[in-house]
């Protein structure tokens, strides 16, 4: 699929959900369709086998859309689109990332829509449109503001002779040919740094700003020196001049508000003045401690990775080098806080499956309450995200020690959907959680630990309480759990006794040839004789006295596969063949068997 | 399955839903812009106004389709379009067309335009074509009128443009402008000076909050807010710090105005520039615990955005060789908030007078933030002097034919932003002029080939030795 197919439909998918709030007044529940359409359709051209694009932009024109250069979306009636809307208002571009969902755009769009239901009232909002979206809080969306700097970047300065100045009153040079050309492909984009998740420290901008000095060294000391010398004459004009890497790096900065850059500053002042205070209850320190308590909420609601990690480390940093005081605590419950909002934990469920944040989560997951847990898992759950649920799970193995018990307090409806993922995690306490499932008074619970029991050394007492009581489905799952997990040998007296009481073969046939094979695979030449009254015992001779106990174990034994057992295995089958009185079918397997 | 569904959901981009009001506006003036700008280029006989023609009238239906329109009342004031009353902001990218639709009608003596009933195709072809062919020197609203009943056409109205000035009388007029921004500066000054004299105990004296001050003052023109500078330019104060607080305000959101920055980041600006001084006054600049404190104490009256906050914080870094400064071994890059509050800080704080303190004349400061080039972001800073002008409006200065002057506007031709447009104080042998005058540098000795008048050098107030009030008068027309 070629990227501008893949922008045309992404395109004409985030329109449809423009208009779908209106066309629904805003109930969710009615949209909720046609959401989960546009999502299938999103995840397809963004995220798609051919789709190989990290980010897409979109440029609005007055009555058209372009991505690369091209027509997207054109309007016929442009008043009722959200491009023209956007155009008005002053958003020169929109990018979104390919990680987007429809549910983003739908709260994007929702923004947009309000915006306009609200300036129509009388006492209506004062704030434009390109304002409330600069400061967009939706991580996969960004918009890019119309500014004047754009209009220096379009005069073409060849034209009109060494210089312009256009109607703001802004002057460009393109003389430089070097400069420019070098300034074309070094551009400073160290505020896009989030888009891979980079810390958005100045490291970045400095060793880009490194890289381009060399080639730029002999232009910018020419430039410098210009400066240096500027006084206030008639070569005033020619020392104002613009080049356009400048220009070009400034309108980046300016045209997207990078809330990560606002933020990465602020909490290394923050953090930098609580590490070198000793006074922690200074009215400085206590605005210090709230701003970080709102950023630590905020940077997890944009979930940015780098940021996150950042937070985290100078808390550590801080807590190793002023003790675990009142300020770590508290930023610590602020995370945990902020961590239990529906909105976070619905990001961090997404970060567990995804290989690029899931070192973010793993650090996230220890400051979850109990409580947070519950209901990250229920997310996970509820998008039967199995990947999901078993990060999680090893995540909790991982840091915490007794979660074999804290587990418990999830409630029994979720025990039951982690069982099937628990069994593939290595865990050293999971025999003592399993068994504290099946000894659980929920017999759902213990229905649900049952595939899994063949793996757990319970005593045959215990065992043999928990066969009791099940019923005879269940009884089969558990018999058949010995057939599919590896051999225990604390199963074998269970096995034993199950053989000798007879239980064996009480339910019905199903069950007693799983049994049967359970009693080979256990007990081997010992199952051979505990089953062999059943199998050799005849009434009037050419009948047999056990007809269906005998069946189930010449057929679980004819499938034997185990060469030490297969001498066993034809000496029942030579015996066996004779008898008249049985299945024919069963009579030439043991022939074939026999020969 | 998917595609044939996803195709069944491609109908709600066909589905009818409301439009704003306000995309209604806009789109009626774009559409009205557009069919005038056609009748700059081409014949009116030509093809091409039909669907202009069409286009206009399909906005202007949409318009008059809205709840509780009955009819449409197009007026403007200053640089701002009404529609029945109600501002229609402007917007960045439509400035110009804006711009254009005054000019048209302002040069055609039209003040307003009524749509009483939605017109036929017919009528509107009609009405809009007389607006493009009246002659502009009689008087253009009333022949239009004459034309229009003559031809039975009577769902327009239209307003001369004197008759729109006398109707707005009970609303605030144009000439009311340098009244409203001087009570904005006014109370914004009154503002920062309580908070600061009083910090925590500010809340008590209950202030308007600053966000109102700086959302209205938004909504005054560019051109306005720097005359205001003009105005103060020539002040002296006996306590400096307020005054520099709105005067960077006021120049900060004026500049990102020239950016065409939209309105909410301007005032969010125009806020961490008044917030600025939080930096000096906490003892030692650019200490992060004692700001904070400020800050904390101020937090009843004065909440600061994460961004304000951040811009008070990082505005007394010097910018240095790229901007990157380090903090605990942890680099940081100074936002451009801060980068523009700096250098019009600076430019304040060496051009406002403080007993004992060196003033620097404004094309002095400009020279001195030039110099060190490490002290500014040089971009900016080259931003900054192009939009200000080598003679910043408010700049007093003696021009080499020996008249005394002040910098009233930037220069008309923008290649030659050495030549302001000056008022005139006083004449060459030094008397004052009954009323100032104003005066284009720009303008040339067609005969000689060079320019009238040139600036010889800039002037302190004291050199100029003018009385305060006389800088309040209203300058008579450039000559």
């Amino acid at each position: 699929m070629s990227s501008l197919k893949a922008a045309v439909s992404v395109y004409r998918d985030i329109e449809k959900i423009y208009r779908l709030y209106a066309l629904y007044s805003g109930r969710v529940q009615a949209m909720e369709p046609h959401v989960k359409l546009i999502d299938q359709s999103l995840a397809q051209h963004l995220r798609g086998k051919d789709a190989d694009l990290d980010w897409m932009q979109f440029e609005f024109l007055m009555t058209a859309v372009q991505s690369q250069g091209e027509n997207v979306f054109i309007s016929k009636q442009p008043e009722t689109t959200l491009s023209y809307a956007l155009f008005c208002e002053g958003i020169r571009a929109l990018l979104i990332s390919k990680n987007i969902s429809a549910r983003e755009v739908l709260d994007w769009c929702t923004r947009i829509r309000k915006y306009f239901i609200e300036i129509e009232k009388p006492e209506g909002s004062l704030l434009d449109l390109a304002s409330v979206l600069w400061k967009n809080p939706h991580p996969h969306l960004r918009v890019y503001l119309f500014n004047s700097l754009l209009e220096l970047k379009e005069v073409d300065p060849a034209a009109e002779g060494l210089e312009l100045k256009n109607e703001t009153g802004g002057l460009l040079d393109k003389d430089d040919d070097d400069l420019n050309n070098t300034g074309n492909n070094s551009k400073d984009e160290w505020h896009s740094r989030d888009m891979d998740w980079e810390l958005p420290s100045g490291d970045l901008v400095f060793s880009q700003m490194d890289a381009e000095e060399d080639l730029l060294k002999d232009k910018l000391t020419h430039l410098k020196q210009q400066l240096s010398d500027a006084s206030i004459n008639d070569r005033a004009e020619r020392i104002m001049r613009f080049q356009e890497a400048e220009i070009e790096a400034l309108k980046n900065e300016i045209e997207t508000y990078d809330q990560n850059h606002v933020e990465f500053n602020l909490l290394v002042q923050f953090f930098t003045t609580l590490s070198e205070s000793s006074d922690a209850t200074s009215l400085g320190n206590a605005l210090i401690l709230e701003n970080l308590k709102k950023m630590a909420s905020s940077i997890i609601s944009r979930f940015h990775g780098g940021l996150i990690l950042f937070f985290l480390k100078r808390l550590q940093d801080y807590q190793t080098a002023k003790g675990s005081d009142q300020v770590t605590e508290s930023l610590k419950k602020s995370l945990m806080e902020a961590l239990a909002k529906p909105d976070h934990l619905r990001l961090l469920a997404e970060a567990l499956t995804d290989a690029s944040r899931y070192k973010i989560a793993k650090q996230l997951v220890v400051y979850l309450s109990r409580e947070s847990q519950s209901h990250l898992l229920d997310f996970l759950i509820d998008q039967q995200n199995k990947a999901g649920i078993q990060h999680f799970l090893m995540m909790l193995i991982e840091t915490d020690p007794t979660l074999d018990q804290d587990i418990f307090q999830w409630g029994d409806q979720r025990l039951i959907q982690v069982l099937p993922v628990l069994q593939t995690i290595p865990w050293s306490a999971r025999s003592r959680f399993l068994i504290r499932c099946l000894r659980h008074r929920s017999l759902e619970l213990n229905r649900a630990a049952l595939p899994i029991i063949a793996d757990l050394p319970i005593k045959s007492s215990e065992a043999m309480a928990l066969y009791e009581k099940l019923s005879a489905h269940d009884r089969k799952i558990l018999v058949d759990s010995f057939s599919n997990r590896p051999v225990l040998a604390e199963w074998a007296p269970f096995i034993q006794q199950v053989i000798r009481s007879g239980y064996w073969s009480l339910d019905n046939s199903d069950i007693a040839l799983a049994w049967a094979r359970a009693a080979f695979r256990y007990l081997g030449r010992r199952g051979f004789e505990l089953l062999d009254p059943f199998v050799s015992s005849r009434k009037f001779i050419l009948w047999p006295k056990f007809s269906v106990e005998r069946e189930a174990a010449l057929i679980a034994a004819l499938q034997i596969k185990e060469p030490q057992l297969r001498a066993q295995v034809n000496q029942w089958a030579a015996r066996e063949k004779g008898l008249f009185f049985q299945d024919s079918e069963l009579k030439q397997k043991l022939a074939a068997a026999a020969r | 399955m998917m595609n044939t569904t996803n195709q069944n959901d491609d109908k709600i981009l066909d589905a009818p839903v409301p439009v704003s009001g306000l995309i209604l506006a806009t789109s009626f003036l774009r559409t009205m812009f557009q069919f005038f700008r056609q009748t700059e280029l081409h014949d009116s006989s030509n093809a091409i106004f039909v669907q202009a023609n069409q286009e206009v009238l399909r906005t202007l239906s949409g318009l008059m389709m809205l709840p509780g329109q009955s009819g449409i009342h197009l007026t403007f004031k200053g640089e701002l379009f009404f529609i029945n009353g109600v501002r229609l902001r402007p917007q960045p990218r439509l400035f110009y067309i804006y711009r254009y639709l005054l000019r048209y009608f302002r040069s055609r003596k039209i003040g307003g335009i009524k749509v009483l009933a939605l017109p036929t195709e017919k009528s509107l072809s009609v009405f809009l074509s007389l607006i493009s062919k009246v002659d502009k020197e009689e008087n253009p609203a009333q022949e239009i009128y004459n034309h229009l009943v003559s031809e039975g056409i009577r769902e327009f109205e239209l307003i001369p443009l004197s008759g729109q000035l006398e109707k707005s009388t009970n609303e605030q007029g144009e000439g009311d402008v340098e009244l409203i921004v001087a009570s904005l500066y006014q109370r914004l000054q009154k503002f920062v000076e309580v908070c600061f004299d009083n910090m925590e105990r500010a809340y008590s004296f209950s202030l308007k909050p600053v966000q109102e001050s700086l959302n209205e003052l938004i909504l005054l023109a560019e051109g306005d807010i720097v005359q205001m500078l003009r105005l103060i330019s020539v002040k002296r104060y006996e306590r400096p710090l307020p005054f520099r607080a709105v005067n960077s305000c006021f120049m900060v959101m004026a500049w990102a105005r020239s950016l065409r920055l939209p309105a909410g980041v301007v005032t969010e600006l125009g806020g961490a520039a008044l917030a600025h001084p939080i930096a000096i006054l906490s003892g030692k600049p650019g200490t992060v615990p004692e700001v904070l404190a400020t800050i904390q104490k101020l937090k009843d009256t004065w909440q600061l955005t994460d961004l304000q906050r951040l811009s008070v914080l990082e505005w007394t870094r010097p910018f240095g060789k790229t901007g990157v400064y380090e903090t605990q071994g942890v680099k940081s890059y100074q936002h451009f908030f801060s980068r523009m509050i700096r250098i019009v800080a600076l430019f304040e704080e060496m051009t406002t007078y403080e007993a004992g303190k060196r003033v620097f004349l404004p094309d002095e400061a400009l020279a001195e933030l030039l110099k060190n080039s490490h002290d500014c972001d040089p971009t900016l800073l080259k931003l900054f002097v192009n939009w200000v002008g080598v003679y910043p409006v408010g700049s007093l200065v003696q021009l080499q034919s020996g008249e005394v002057a002040q910098v009233f506007a930037g220069a008309s031709d923008p290649l030659r932003f050495q030549r302001p447009i000056v008022s005139v104080l006083k004449s060459a042998n030094g008397k004052l002029l009954e009323r100032p005058q104003l005066l284009d540098l720009s303008e040339m000795n067609e005969k000689l080939g060079v320019y009238k008048r040139n600036i010889k050098r800039s002037i302190t107030l004291e050199e100029a030795n003018i009385p305060p009030d006389y800088f309040q008068l209203n300058p008579v027309g450039v000559t």
